[in-house]
C-alpha cells in the first residue's frame, strides 16, 4: 500500500515540479522556453526584439507589432457567414475574398477530418483584433505576431543582416546581436547614415559609370577603428531579401579577399623606414624594369632610369623602387612588418564571417616573392584588414580594431607597429601621392588629402592564375595633417579603365569631402582650391 | 471517516468552483456570461447528482449496474449513427437534448467501472483472468474509439484497470492484462495517422508550433507567463491563444492567471482525491466496494493526471477534460456522480463497522502477491 502513496505522491511531486520548471524558473519570458527546446517560432523571435540604430539615430531593423487571425476550422459552426464577417473587416487589409477565407477556414487535415489549425490572415493591423474579438466567432482566434521592418531596407543591407520569417537572423547585426536584440536591447552602430547614402550613391554611381561588376567602399575613424560607413554596391533590400543573390547578401567588405597591389606598397615603405633600412634621403637609381628570380617585373609605365627616393616611389608607384626598398629591408623584416599591420588575421571586427586573407609565412616565400609581396601581389587581404592597416600607418603608428557597434569598444588599445615619426614621414609621402602623384583626383578644396591609388589584377577562381579582371582602388585619408577618416573604394572589373586614380579617387573625393564638412572637421588649407569641382 | 468524506465533496465542489470562475475567465471576452450562466446550471445539476449517488446504497448496483450498462452501451451505438448522433470537432460523440448535450462516452467511463467490478467481486480469489469481461471491456473501449474520442477510451482503461488491481485477480494475470492494454493502445493510437502524430508532437511541439504543437506551445507559453501568482483571474493574455481553452486547456489558463500557486493548489487536490478514493477503498467491506471506489478514483486521478501532464507538455495530448474543472456537462455530472458513489461506499463501509464484529470489519486484505502483513499497516492506509 505504502508503493501506491508513493506512487500518487511521485507523480503529484513530478507535476508540480513541472509546473514550478514553467513557471517561475528563469523568468526569461517565452524565449527561454523556446531555446531549452531549440527553435523560436516567428512571432517569438521578433516579438520584442531590439532595434538596430545608425549613430545618427536613423532605423535599420524595427519591429512592428501585428496579429495573426488563426481558425480551429472544426469549431466553425457556419464557414460561410464567418468568412463574410472576416472579409469585410481584413479585406482592406489583406484583400482576400470571402470566398478566399472560407477555403482557410474549411481547411481540412489529412485523414479528411476538418482541421484543428488553419492561418487565416498575417500581419495584419492590431487595432483589427478587436473588431474580430467582437464578432463573436467561435473557432476564431486573434494571435499576437510581429514583423521584422527594415525602414531603410536598402541601407547597409550586408551589415544590418536579416531576420527571416522564421525567426533565424542571417548575416550582419542580426546574427552577431542575436541574443542581445533577442533581449530586447537596441543595438546602435557607429555608422552614420548620411555618409553611409553618400558612400552608397557614390559607389552605385562608379560602377554605372566605369561598367564595373561591383564596388565596395568602407570608412574608418583613424583614431579608434569605428567604422563609419561600409557599403557594398550592388546592395539588396532587406524587405526583399528574397530577390537577392547570395552575392549581393555578403559583407564583401570582410568576406572577399584580394590582392592589395600598389596600395600595398605603403605598407613596404613604412616597415623599412621604421627598421632603419632607408631613409627618406636614400637615393635609388630605378629602371623601369627588372628582374627577379627569372620574373621580369616593370613598373606600370615605360620610363628612362630615374633617381627615386622612398617618397618618389610612393608617387610614381614604382614597382622596381618598392622591390629595391624591400631588398634593403630584407624579406624576413617585411613579412614581420605585415603580420604586425594585421593581414593574415582576423581583424576581431564585431561581425562573423571574416575572412583573414592568404599570407604566405616568410619561410613559405619562394625566390620570387620579394618581387611581389612588396608591391601588393602574392597574399590577398580583405578591404577591412587594408582600411584598418592604413588606421594604424596614419593614426601615429598603432593598430585598431575594427567595430561596427558603438559601446563595444575593445578595451585593449592597439599595439604600436610603428612610431610616430614613421607614421608622420609616411603620412607627408602619401600626402605628396595625392598633391602631386597619381591620386590627384582625390584632391579636396580646404583639406589636404593622402593616399595611394592600386591596380590589381584578379585571379580567377577556376584557373588560379591571372586571368583579365582587375581591381581598381583608392586608399585615403584626410586632413593629411592630422587624420580623421580613412577610407577605401575597391572597384571590381571596371570596364572603361582599370586605373585606381580614374575609377575609384573619384567616389573618395566625393565622399571624404562630404564626411569632413558634416562632422565639421576644420579645414587645415582653408585657401586651397585644389579639387574643386 | 465522515469528515474524510465530506472533504472528498468539498474538494470536489471547490474545483468546480474555480472551474466556474476559469471557464468564464477563458469565454467572458467573446460570450460575455453565457458560459458562466450554463456552466452554473452544470454545477447545480452536479451537486443534484452527487446527492442521488449518494443516496444509492452501493450494494444497490448489483441491479442497477446491468441496466445503466445497457443503457450507455446503446447509448454508444446510437451516437455513432448520423442524425441521432451530433459531429462536433471532427467527433460524432454528442446527442443534443435541446437544453443540453449529452456525451455518453463520459457515462462509459462509470459504466466500466460498475459492471468490472460487479464481475470480479463474484469470482473467487485467485482465480484465472475473466476473458468474459475483458470482451466487455472491449466492446465499450471499441465504440467510443469509433466516435473517435481517444482520450476517453484510455480513461475507460485506466478505470478497469483500477478494478482489477482492487480485485483478487493473480497479479502475473493483471500483468498480462496490463501488457495487453498498452498493446492495444500503442496499435490504436499508431493506426490513425493524426493521433500518430499527436505523438509526434509531444516528442517536440516546438518543431510544429504553427501546426499540430500550437495548442502545447500555446498552453506552455500561457503556463510559463503565470510566475508565483498568476495574472490574476481574468487577467490573462497569453491563455487567450490556447485552442479549447474552456475545456482541455483550462489548466494553462489556471497557470497563468493564478500561477504556481494555482497549479499546485489544483494538483494538490487531485492528490487529496487519490489518496482519500484509496483509503475508502481499503476499508470498504467487501470487494465490490472496493473495486468500485478503486476503480471511480483511478478513472478522475488518471484523467487529471493526464491533462494536467498535457497542459505542460509532459504527457501527450489525448484531449480530454480536466476533471470538475474544465467547461463540459456530462464530465463534470459524471465526475460529481463518482465522488457521490465514493461518498456512498465509505457511508455504507462505516456502518458495516458498526453493525458487523471487529473480526470482519477489516475486509479482506491479503492478496497473494501481498504476502502476509500487520494489518495494521494497511489499515492506516
Amino acid at each position: 500500500m505504502r508503493v501506491v502513496i508513493a506512487a500518487i505522491a511521485l507523480v503529484g511531486l513530478l507535476l508540480g515540479a513541472r509546473a514550478a520548471h514553467l513557471s517561475v524558473s528563469d523568468g526569461q519570458g517565452d524565449l527561454a522556453l523556446a531555446a531549452e527546446t531549440g527553435s523560436v517560432t516567428a512571432e517569438e523571435a521578433a516579438r520584442g526584439r531590439g532595434d538596430i540604430l545608425s549613430n545618427d539615430g536613423r532605423k535599420l531593423a524595427t519591429t512592428h507589432d501585428t496579429v495573426r487571425v488563426i481558425a480551429t476550422p472544426y469549431q466553425i459552426e457556419d464557414p460561410s457567414k464567418a468568412a463574410s464577417a472576416l472579409a469585410r473587416i481584413l479585406g482592406s487589409e489583406t484583400h482576400q475574398t470571402a470566398d478566399e477565407i472560407e477555403t482557410l477556414l474549411t481547411k481540412r487535415a489529412p485523414n479528411g477530418q476538418p482541421s484543428g489549425y488553419s492561418v487565416v490572415a498575417s500581419d495584419v493591423d492590431p487595432r483589427k483584433s478587436e473588431e474580430i474579438w467582437d464578432l463573436g466567432l467561435d473557432g476564431i482566434t486573434v494571435a499576437p505576431d510581429a514583423v521584422r521592418v527594415y525602414p531603410d531596407g536598402t541601407l547597409a543591407s550586408q551589415v544590418t543582416g536579416h531576420l527571416s520569417d522564421y525567426g533565424q537572423a542571417f548575416g550582419g547585426i542580426e546574427a552577431r546581436y542575436h541574443d542581445r536584440l533577442k533581449s530586447g536591447k537596441d543595438v546602435t552602430l557607429t555608422l552614420d547614415m548620411a555618409v553611409q547614402e553618400e558612400l552608397q550613391k557614390a559607389l552605385a554611381e562608379t560602377v554605372e559609370k566605369s561598367k564595373a561588376q561591383s564596388a565596395v567602399g568602407v570608412m574608418l575613424r583613424v583614431d579608434d577603428g569605428a567604422v563609419v560607413a561600409m557599403a557594398n554596391a550592388p546592395t539588396y533590400d532587406n524587405n526583399e531579401i528574397e530577390d537577392a543573390s547570395v552575392d549581393e547578401q555578403r559583407n564583401r567588405i570582410l568576406t572577399d579577399p584580394y590582392e592589395p597591389g600598389s596600395t600595398f606598397k605603403a605598407f613596404t615603405v613604412a616597415s623599412a623606414l621604421e627598421e632603419h633600412a632607408v631613409t627618406p634621403d636614400t637615393t635609388y637609381v630605378i629602371p623601369d624594369h627588372m628582374t627577379v628570380a627569372d620574373v621580369v617585373i616593370h613598373d606600370s609605365q615605360p620610363h628612362e632610369t630615374e633617381i627615386m627616393q622612398p617618397a618618389d616611389v610612393l608617387r610614381e608607384s614604382s614597382n622596381v623602387g618598392a622591390i629595391h626598398v624591400a631588398e634593403d629591408l630584407g624579406g624576413e623584416k617585411l613579412s614581420e612588418y605585415i603580420h604586425d599591420f594585421g593581414f593574415g588575421q582576423s581583424t576581431g571586427v564585431d561581425l562573423w564571417g571574416e575572412n583573414s586573407g592568404v599570407v604566405p609565412a616568410y619561410e613559405d616565400w619562394s625566390g620570387s616573392s620579394i618581387g611581389n609581396i612588396p608591391i601588393g601581389q602574392g597574399l590577398s587581404v580583405t578591404p577591412l584588414q587594408l582600411v584598418s592597416g592604413y588606421a594604424a600607418l596614419v593614426n601615429g603608428g598603432r593598430t585598431v580594431t575594427p567595430h561596427v557597434v558603438a559601446g563595444d569598444e575593445p578595451e585593449q588599445a592597439g599595439h604600436r607597429v610603428i612610431s610616430q615619426k614613421t607614421s608622420d614621414i609616411v603620412r607627408g609621402m602619401l600626402q605628396g601621392v595625392v598633391d602631386e602623384g597619381s591620386g590627384y583626383k582625390a584632391q579636396l578644396p580646404g583639406y589636404s588629402v593622402g593616399g595611394k591609388t592600386g591596380t590589381s589584377q584578379t585571379v580567377d577562381p577556376k584557373t588560379g592564375t591571372y586571368g583579365d579582371k582587375y581591381v581598381a582602388s583608392f586608399m585615403g585619408f584626410a586632413p593629411a595633417s592630422d587624420p580623421e577618416y580613412v577610407a577605401l573604394i575597391a572597384v571590381n572589373d571596371p570596364q572603361t579603365t582599370y586605373w585606381g586614380e580614374l575609377t575609384a579617387a573619384p567616389a573618395f573625393h566625393d565622399v571624404m569631402g562630404f564626411t569632413l564638412g558634416y562632422f565639421n572637421v576644420p579645414p587645415d588649407r582653408p585657401h586651397s582650391k585644389k579639387g574643386m569641382r | 471517516m465522515a469528515t474524510l468524506r465530506t472533504y472528498l465533496f468539498l474538494t470536489a465542489l471547490g474545483l468546480a468552483l474555480l472551474g466556474l470562475v476559469m471557464v468564464y475567465s477563458a469565454t467572458y471576452r467573446e460570450s460575455g456570461t453565457a458560459y458562466l450562466i450554463v456552466r452554473s446550471g452544470h454545477v447545480a445539476l452536479a451537486v443534484i447528482a452527487f446527492f442521488v449517488a449518494s443516496r444509492v446504497r452501493y450494494t444497490a448496483w448489483r441491479k442497477l449496474g446491468p441496466v445503466f450498462f445497457l443503457a450507455v452501451l446503446a447509448s454508444l451505438v446510437l451516437v455513432l449513427i448520423p442524425g441521432i448522433g451530433v459531429e462536433i470537432g471532427g467527433g460524432r460523440r454528442w446527442f443534443d437534448l435541446g437544453f443540453f448535450m449529452v456525451q455518453p462516452a463520459e457515462f462509459a467511463k462509470i459504466a466500466v467501472v460498475v459492471v468490472a467490478s460487479l464481475w470480479v467481486a463474484r469470482m473467487r480469489p485467485g482465480s484465472g483472468l475473466p476473458i468474459g469481461l475483458f470482451a466487455v471491456i472491449g466492446v465499450l473501449f471499441g465504440l467510443v474509439v469509433l466516435e473517435p474520442d481517444f482520450g476517453t477510451s484510455v480513461m475507460i482503461l485506466a478505470g478497469a484497470a483500477g478494478v482489477l488491481w482492487a480485485s483478487e485477480l493473480r497479479t502475473r494475470d493483471l500483468l498480462l492484462f496490463g501488457g495487453a492494454a498498452v498493446g492495444v493502445l500503442v496499435g490504436v493510437m499508431l493506426l490513425a495517422p493524426y493521433r500518430r502524430e499527436r505523438f509526434l508532437t509531444f516528442l517536440d511541439p516546438w518543431s510544429v508550433s504553427q501546426s499540430s504543437g500550437y495548442q502545447v506551445v500555446q498552453s506552455m507559453t500561457a503556463i510559463q507567463s503565470g510566475d508565483w501568482l498568476g495574472a490574476g483571474a481574468g487577467a490573462g493574455a497569453e491563455g487567450t491563444y490556447v485552442p479549447e481553452l474552456r475545456t482541455d486547456m483550462i489548466f494553462a489558463l489556471i497557470g497563468e492567471e493564478l500561477g504556481l500557486l494555482g497549479m499546485v493548489l489544483v494538483i494538490g487536490a487531485f492528490i487529496f482525491l487519490a489518496l482519500a478514493g484509496l483509503r475508502i477503498s481499503l476499508q470498504a467491506p467487501s470487494v465490490l466496494g472496493r473495486c468500485l471506489a478503486a476503480g471511480l478514483t483511478t478513472t478522475i486521478t488518471a484523467q487529471a493526471v493526464f491533462n494536467i501532464g498535457a497542459a505542460m507538455g509532459v504527457l501527450p495530448l489525448a484531449g480530454m477534460t480536466l476533471p470538475f474543472v474544465s467547461y463540459g456537462g456530462s464530465s463534470m455530472l459524471v465526475c460529481f456522480a463518482a465522488i457521490g458513489m465514493l461518498y456512498r461506499i465509505s457511508e455504507d463501509s462505516e456502518r458495516a463497522r458498526e453493525v458487523k464484529p471487529r473480526a470482519t470489519a477489516r475486509p479482506y486484505s491479503r492478496r497473494r502477491d501481498r504476502g502476509t502483513r500487520d494489518p495494521r499497516a494497511v489499515r492506516g492506509g
